[in-house]
């Protein structure tokens, strides 16, 4: 029972993790019907990023997670502005190929730039405490407080603001609301800007939690909370937290019972067993098909 | 010339020259010309070309976005090289090799089946999801059979893939996907992609149609993996990953969506860059994925994006109409019957500034040799005299970019592996530019440095500025007359003035672009593009001249260490 209780808040962490980057995929999805596959390398950014922040000026954990938001933000309305806008009426495929590119590209740079991993330093005195023998730490308390904190702003966002309705709006029929007068580029900028913010927090997250940043983290992890946004049904934000959790909960398991090789495999079984039997993901719908 | 077009038609002529290739592909490696490197990047070259015109068909026939390429590769290298190392390790590998590939597509190919089968249902976005999870069962599960090595791979596979079964691999591969894509069965496929509900209305079996795709794909994966674990001789399943996928789809799109031609192109051009741009380590990552993203931006189609080169296609059987296929002239009527005099080349037409000219002349008007390449402008030697300053400064240019990343790296150009690629790959690497720089000017300004001194602009027909993907095509006769320049490319050059007097003879005309021969207003930005342009070109020569005085050894390092000092 106690191992099962410190194996959930392992799940916890992981999944807390994937689910704010899932998050990220599924609002663009959301918006543009397009997968972002530069978002993986913005989450692996954000971990660079506080690298280079703290290399600067040591500036406390507080500071440092939302100045790499800020900076993941701005790198997200670029991508936008520069690589998807020009594509917003071109066909589908085109969109996929230069968000596959852009994401080369970045990982690339950030590989030639930093070929090795690195370790990431301590922000944080990190303090174990003990519950009837569950052992919890403070990063894990702060790593599920702030994504599950963030996923709370996000969710009130979208549901009770007037910008939340816009983007729903658009979601739902984007050349009838830009007709109607909301500034459809704007919300989409907007959007992307949300979505590199919390895949830079998650990036931030996630060097504090496995202490190793790395190039490809933006493929081994970002790729894994694709399959989250994917599984929970894309295009649905609470389906991509309840995705990011239950493929966190997977995980950790399957590293629990068997080597921890068969992991990738596992996750991605998992994947094509959902697909089959709901095409849309757990809590997707089916999309119109418009002939 | 009745003759030779006869020879040229013959039905005789494709399987003699494929099997010409064949023989000189076979005595190749032995007479020495090639050393070990080059023939390494041959067959690269041959295995790519293989990979991306199977992805293309999913991906540019199909319009379906697959990207699972690699798993098949990873299974059909797998499968061929348990029969090779484990199985049969002593039997002859003449026998023996082709076989193995045999068997290792085929194994690709089954497991092309259900991916085709959930292709049924499933298309789009949640389609590529699909593939990329069915890619990544295959890599984890490699990576857990301990009988294959596990993470670690697969060792000691004999070295079978020669240039020769490259390059029959190859040819035999575009061979079928030609035909498939041609035939009743590619029609299907191809209306599939346009719109599924119509096609199946129309009668296309839909599901045949895409399983008959997958199976074929994937089939011709397994081939190119087979022929790529026999040329490295170790394979591990993370040579398989989405990286590998990746860098098929940069080949497929680049080069050109539904195209034999483009698969060819991209698959040829990505890997001789690839090879080219070495010295530059991870960054050349950088450029091709960059280079995609450009591609996408202004010619979402890739280069050759559902075009194809006539030598490709299957030869139509019934005679087209070719009366009425030849355009006639477009003077105006009454200019004829009138017999009104045409303006010469002696005479400059004066017009106002900004006024459009009608974009075809009288191809009597440029005489002599002249005639075959530049008959779009009523003063040709203009053209002629503003490309050639183009075309060298862009050449200086060039050397000055080759300068700063010698110095900066000690390797470029890659001289030291051996001649012909080092001469090659500058080759390439200079074309590329002299089209992007023409390309980006007239999309910019609306002329270049040469033509803003002759005083030419080059405007779409309705007086606006090109837009890139129509300067970048244009720039494609700029490199006939950089042929011209370089006299060392006959074939080529050849080629142009072929092309310019078809064009010529059919058209009317040798270019498809209008021409406003009047005069540019003088804008400071130009003046200031001036400036810089006769910079650029003054120092790139000053640094020309060292270059060529340390000719004699190797270029890069003695360079380095004369002038860096270390």
């Amino acid at each position: 029972m106690k191992y099962l209780a410190q194996q959930a808040i392992n799940a916890l962490q992981l999944g807390s993790i994937y689910a704010l980057i899932a998050l990220g995929y599924s609002m663009v999805y959301g918006v543009l019907t397009m997968i972002n596959f530069a978002h993986g390398d913005v989450f692996m950014l954000g971990a660079f990023f506080c690298l280079l922040l703290i290399a600067i000026v040591p500036v406390p954990f507080w500071l440092a997670l939302i100045v790499v938001m800020g900076a993941t933000a701005v790198l997200g309305t670029l991508i936008e502005r520069f690589a998807y806008r020009p594509l917003r009426n071109a066909p589908r495929v085109s969109a996929i190929i230069t968000a596959l590119g852009c994401g080369l590209v970045i990982q690339n740079t950030t590989l030639g730039i930093s070929p090795y991993a690195r370790p990431m330093p301590h922000l944080l005195d990190n303090v174990t405490y003990q519950f009837s023998g569950i052992t919890i730490t403070t990063l894990q308390i702060i790593i599920i407080g702030v994504s599950v904190g963030l996923m709370i702003v996000l969710d009130f966002l979208i549901r009770k603001t007037s910008f939340g309705m816009a983007m729903r709006a658009i979601a739902s029929d984007r050349a009838t609301v830009s007709l109607l007068g909301v500034p459809a580029n704007q919300v989409i900028a907007v959007t992307f800007a949300l979505g590199a913010a919390l895949g830079g927090a998650a990036g931030l997250l996630y060097g504090m939690a496995y202490p190793v940043v790395s190039a490809a983290m933006g493929i081994t992890v970002g790729w894994k909370a694709f399959v989250a946004a994917v599984i929970g049904g894309i295009g649905n934000m609470r389906g991509a937290v309840l995705g990011a959790f239950l493929l966190g909960a997977v995980e950790v398991m399957t590293v629990a019972v068997l080597p921890s090789t068969y992991r990738d495999l596992i996750a991605y079984s998992l994947l094509l067993l959902i697909l089959i039997f709901k095409p849309h993901g757990l809590l997707g719908k089916p999309a119109l098909h418009k002939a | 010339m009745i003759g030779m077009t006869a020879w040229t038609k013959s039905r005789y002529l494709p399987p003699v020259l494929l099997v010409a290739g064949l023989i000189v592909t076979a005595i190749l490696p032995d007479t020495g010309l090639v050393n070990d490197y080059l023939q390494f990047v041959i067959v690269s070259v041959a295995i790519n070309a293989i990979l991306c015109v199977s992805l293309n068909l999913v991906n540019g026939w199909m319009g379906e976005f697959s990207v699972g390429h690699a798993g098949f590769m990873a299974l059909g290298a797998y499968a061929s090289a348990i029969l090779t190392v484990k199985l049969f390790p002593a039997a002859p590998p003449a026998l023996l090799f082709p076989v193995a590939v045999l068997i290792g597509g085929c194994v690709a190919g089954l497991a092309g089946i259900p991916v085709g089968i959930l292709s049924f249902k499933t298309r789009g976005d949640y389609l590529a999801i699909i593939t990329l999870a069915f890619l990544m069962i295959v890599k984890s599960g490699l990576e857990n059979i301990p009988y294959t090595g596990g993470p670690r791979g697969l060792l000691g596979i004999p070295r079978l893939t020669t240039v020769a079964w490259a390059y029959f691999w190859c040819v035999f591969t575009f061979w079928v996907i030609r035909n498939l894509v041609y035939s009743k069965y590619g029609r299907g496929i191809a209306a599939i992609r346009e719109d599924e509900v119509a096609a199946e209305a129309m009668g296309v079996n839909t599901r045949t149609a895409k399983l008959v795709a997958f199976v074929t794909s994937s089939f011709f994966a397994g081939v190119a993996g087979a022929l790529f674990a026999h040329q490295l001789q170790f394979i591990n399943p993370s040579a398989f990953d989405i990286l590998k996928s990746t860098e098929i789809l940069v080949m497929v799109y680049l080069g050109g969506v539904a195209s034999l031609g483009g698969s060819l192109l991209g698959a040829g051009g990505v890997t001789i860059l690839t090879q080219c741009l070495q010295p530059l380590g991870t960054w050349r990552m950088v450029v091709l994925p960059a280079l995609l993203v450009l591609l996408m931006l202004f010619r979402p189609g890739g280069i050759m994006g559902y075009l194809d080169w006539n030598w490709l296609k299957p030869r139509l059987r019934i005679k087209p109409r070719s009366q009425h296929s030849k355009l006639q002239t477009t003077m105006p009527l009454s200019s004829l019957q009138r017999v009104t005099p045409t303006p010469s080349i002696s005479k400059p037409i004066n017009l106002p500034p900004g006024s459009l000219i009608p974009d075809q002349f009288e191809s009597d008007q440029v005489t002599g040799w002249r005639k075959y390449f530049l008959a779009a402008h009523p003063q040709a030697w203009r053209r002629f005299w503003a490309r050639l300053i183009d075309v060298g400064v862009a050449r200086f240019g060039v050397d000055f970019v080759a300068m700063i990343v010698l110095f900066t790296t000690g390797y470029w150009p890659p001289y030291e592996t051996h001649p012909f690629l080092a001469f090659t790959g500058t080759f390439v690497v200079w074309v590329v530019l002299l089209m992007l720089y023409e390309a980006i000017m007239l999309a910019s300004f609306g002329t270049t440095i040469g033509k803003l001194i002759f005083r030419i602009q080059v405007l779409h027909y309705d007086a606006s500025i090109l837009s890139f993907g129509k300067a970048f095509a244009r720039s494609n006769q700029v490199i006939g007359s950089g042929m011209f320049y370089l006299i060392g490319f006959p074939i080529l050059t050849f080629w142009t003035f072929y092309r310019g007097y078809k064009d010529l003879v059919t058209r009317g005309r040798s270019s498809w672009d209008a021409h406003i021969g009047s005069v540019v207003r003088c804008r400071p930005v130009f003046v200031l593009l001036y400036v810089f342009g006769v910079l650029l070109a003054v120092i790139s020569f000053a640094s020309c001249i060292i270059v060529l005085d340390n000719t004699k050894h190797e270029y890069s390092r003695i360079i380095r260490n004369q002038i860096i000092g270390r």
